[in-house]
């Protein structure tokens, strides 16, 4: 794989609360630079970094209902709506957790299906905090993802438990005859890490590593 | 000494082992307890887990429960006290002021008693801080005083400066109750923050520490700093009632 292909499947991520307005503008400086996917990052910095990406094909991930998940479904239509207004491109929410383990299938099939609708022709990401689900709570989610019409179901916020490559390549196979993706997040430090994954069947990378994988790449 | 005796003295020693140590268990501070903030917040958060919590919670004289909005409802239900909070934009700050504004409103109309919000941390660190101001204004301005909003300055990321900035712009506002900090793998808080803030401020505001109180030991320096409220994950520990 090329360098970069891999670049374009990056999201650049910075959700952390301690860093100011320039670490962020440097952030989109990079990803304008390598040519990555997005940069994802909290609603609240969305049309701060719209105007920093101005001019290049680096879309905005807006981090939604971060990082428990545990919302009504009208709560998160209402800021994913919020976040579309405000420019990002693309949307990616965690599900709800509890539910799932619950087996309340409803409840996730409903939030996922008007999200998707308030979505638009944006680009929608579910993400299943894997750290927390068993193997078949897992291909659950991804099969509720699928149905639902999800762009991506991602495996984790970032904020828990890393997920695995092993992880990622059941999410591939549960997925590999729909629509879907799946996009891995969490712990993908290198050029190593990132080849794992991209292997697992990973077609889109959520990592604040994005420019050590692209200037360790070996194509 | 007699069999008798001694057999007698065996017993009543054991008896007092027992009790002690029964005592041990159940004996809890009051006076932590009353102070206890508990939140059944993580996202793993099953309606069996809510309820285990609940019923362990409701043996206690607590202070208030913390939840996410999806399981208000259920809160208000299961929990014997009607304190309830909401947290806004809890634990990172990075929601826009729409949605913290949406969120408190929620927690107004389903009748909590709290909120505890997250300013704008990305803001405060680049000194915009009329950005900080303005999206904690329009939380404030939509609980309508209605409930308490209870801001996080999230004081193990932040100079000393940066907490003197964030607790002032709240005062300006009408917010005087203060979250030390949001717990999670965000930092601890130490007794010179609750020191710090009451050595500015007096009784001005109340503060609530959280993060870093494991224990009874800790919860009593912290409330002997002048902590009004404790929040923990581990709140049994903290109120004595296990080790």
């Amino acid at each position: 794989m090329k360098k970069e292909e891999v670049a374009s499947i990056i999201d650049h991520t910075i959700l952390k609360p301690e860093v100011d307005y320039h670490y962020l503008e440097a952030v989109c400086f990079e990803a304008v630079k390598y040519s990555f996917a997005t940069v994802a990052i909290h609603p609240s910095n969305i049309r701060l970094v719209k105007k920093w990406l101005e001019g290049s094909n680096v879309g905005v991930t807006a981090a939604l209902a971060f990082p428990f998940g545990s919302w009504s479904a009208e709560m998160k239509v209402f800021e994913v709506q919020d976040a579309i207004k405000k420019g990002a491109t693309d949307c990616d929410f965690v599900i709800n957790i509890g539910a799932l383990k619950d087996k309340k299938y409803d409840v996730i099939k409903k939030e996922m299906e008007l999200i998707r609708k308030a979505c638009k022709n944006k680009i929608a990401k579910s993400i299943i905090e894997v750290g927390f689900l068993n193997e078949y709570e897992i291909v659950k989610a991804c099969e509720l993802g699928a149905n639902a019409g999800m762009d991506f179901v991602k495996t984790s916020t970032g904020f828990f438990d890393k997920p695995t490559p092993a992880i990622a390549k059941i999410m591939f196979e549960t997925l590999k005859n729909t629509s879907t993706r799946v996009k891995v997040a969490g712990g993908i430090k290198n050029a190593d890490d990132a080849k794992k994954m991209i292997d697992a069947g990973a077609k889109r990378l959520g990592t604040s590593s994005g420019v050590e994988i692209i200037q360790g790449w070996k194509e | 000494m007699s069999i008798e005796k001694f057999v007698n003295l065996i017993l009543s020693t054991l008896l007092l082992y027992v009790i002690i140590k029964e005592r041990r268990c159940t004996m809890t501070d009051k006076d932590i307890e009353k102070r206890l903030i508990a939140a059944p917040i993580e996202p793993e958060m099953t309606e069996k887990k809510i309820r285990e919590f609940a019923s362990e919670l409701n043996k206690y004289d607590y202070y208030s429960v913390i939840v996410d909005e999806y399981n208000l409802d259920l809160t208000f239900q299961l929990f014997k006290k009607n304190r309830v909070g909401l947290i806004v934009s809890y634990p990172l700050g990075g929601m826009t002021t729409e949605t913290k504004v949406r969120l408190t409103e929620i927690a107004v109309k389903k009748g909590c008693s709290e909120i505890n919000v997250c300013p704008n941390y990305n803001a405060l660190k680049s000194g915009d801080f009329k950005t900080v101001k303005n999206d904690l204004k329009a939380v404030f301005k939509a609980a309508n005083g209605k409930l308490d909003v209870v801001a996080v300055p999230q004081v193990s990321l932040m100079t000393l400066e940066e907490i003197k900035k964030i607790c002032d712009i709240c005062l300006e506002i009408g917010i005087y109750m203060f979250k030390t900090n949001s717990g999670m793998n965000l930092g601890k808080s130490e007794l010179e923050h609750i020191q710090y803030m009451r050595r500015l401020y007096g009784d001005r505001i109340k503060i609530e520490v959280s993060g870093g109180v494991r224990n009874l030991e800790q919860a009593q320096a912290f409330v002997k700093a002048s902590a009004d409220r404790v929040h923990s994950s581990t709140w049994k520990q903290v109120i004595g009632a296990e080790d």
